[in-house]
């Protein structure tokens, strides 16, 4: 699909490292300070991105390092598209919901899973999709700029 | 990861001294917590001032240390920021934790 016209596109790299994935957090932090993005927006954005390569790294990688996870984004005035891509195992199941727990019982407090629920919970669109051995999970949101 | 501890009672405050607390740095703190509430402290106060960025296993390795705790003691979180306050809301942990603004509000509310 053709992108608009004054829409701009950035790709890099990240090493299936989860030390690495802070690079990632900074580099779309630095790109929603150029869109003057609030910084609760930026923070959200920067959660979205490092929640994906996190799940990249540990899940499709099984924290194996020595593998790409490919950050794309492409921005426009309105929007922001982030793909997250990687060549492992694909996901099987896409969880995304948060377990309806009683604040008040220790036990059933959720400690992992959250990821994709954040990502879902902060983005207006998600999919994910594998063609051939590439899996991509993108995440669009609209901009409200402050 | 650089953590402070002190004592200021039978109060134990911890103080991350990292601006990042996620997936790279998440399991040797929640090992740090752990240890420390085996050591016998009950009440914790974590001050997150210095912290401007928590990510999902972060939140669990707080969300961990509070049921290592248990029913029988405190834990109870101070200094947060307003971004990272956000992801409290969004998983709805801010209805778990008792958050206050400093750690003398976190001391007082301790000792009652």
């Amino acid at each position: 699909m053709p992108e608009p016209l004054s829409s701009k596109r950035i790709t890099f790299l990240v090493d299936s490292k989860l030390k690495n994935v802070s690079l990632a957090g900074v580099a779309i932090r630095g790109i929603c300070s150029y869109l003057s993005l609030g910084e609760v927006d930026a923070y959200y954005l920067e959660l979205c991105v490092v929640e994906a390569v996190n799940n990249a790294i540990k899940h499709a990688y099984d924290n194996e390092e020595g593998h790409i996870v490919e950050v794309d984004i492409t921005y426009s005035s309105e929007e922001i598209v982030l793909d997250i891509s990687d060549r492992g195992r694909p996901m099987s199941l896409y969880h995304s919901a948060l377990p309806d727990y009683d604040p008040e019982d220790l036990k059933a407090l959720p400690e992992h899973g959250l990821g994709l629920y954040i990502i879902n919970t902060v983005m207006d669109n998600v999919t994910y999709t594998s063609e051939g051995d590439r899996n991509t999970l993108r995440m669009k949101k609209k901009l409200y700029r402050s | 990861m650089e953590i402070e501890e002190r004592k200021a009672g039978d109060v134990l405050v911890v103080i991350p001294r990292e601006r990042r607390i996620d997936a790279s740095v998440s399991t040797g703190f929640k090992g740090r917590m752990v240890d420390w509430i085996n050591q016998g402290n009950r009440r914790i106060v974590l001050d997150l001032s210095e912290v401007d960025f928590i990510d999902s296993s972060g939140l669990g390795a707080i969300v961990s240390s509070l049921k290592t705790l248990g029913n029988d003691g405190d834990l109870v979180i101070c200094g947060i920021r307003e971004t990272v306050m956000g992801l409290f809301k969004i998983t709805r942990m801010n209805r778990v934790f008792q958050i206050f603004a400093d750690q003398p509000e976190a001391l007082k509310a301790l000792e009652q």
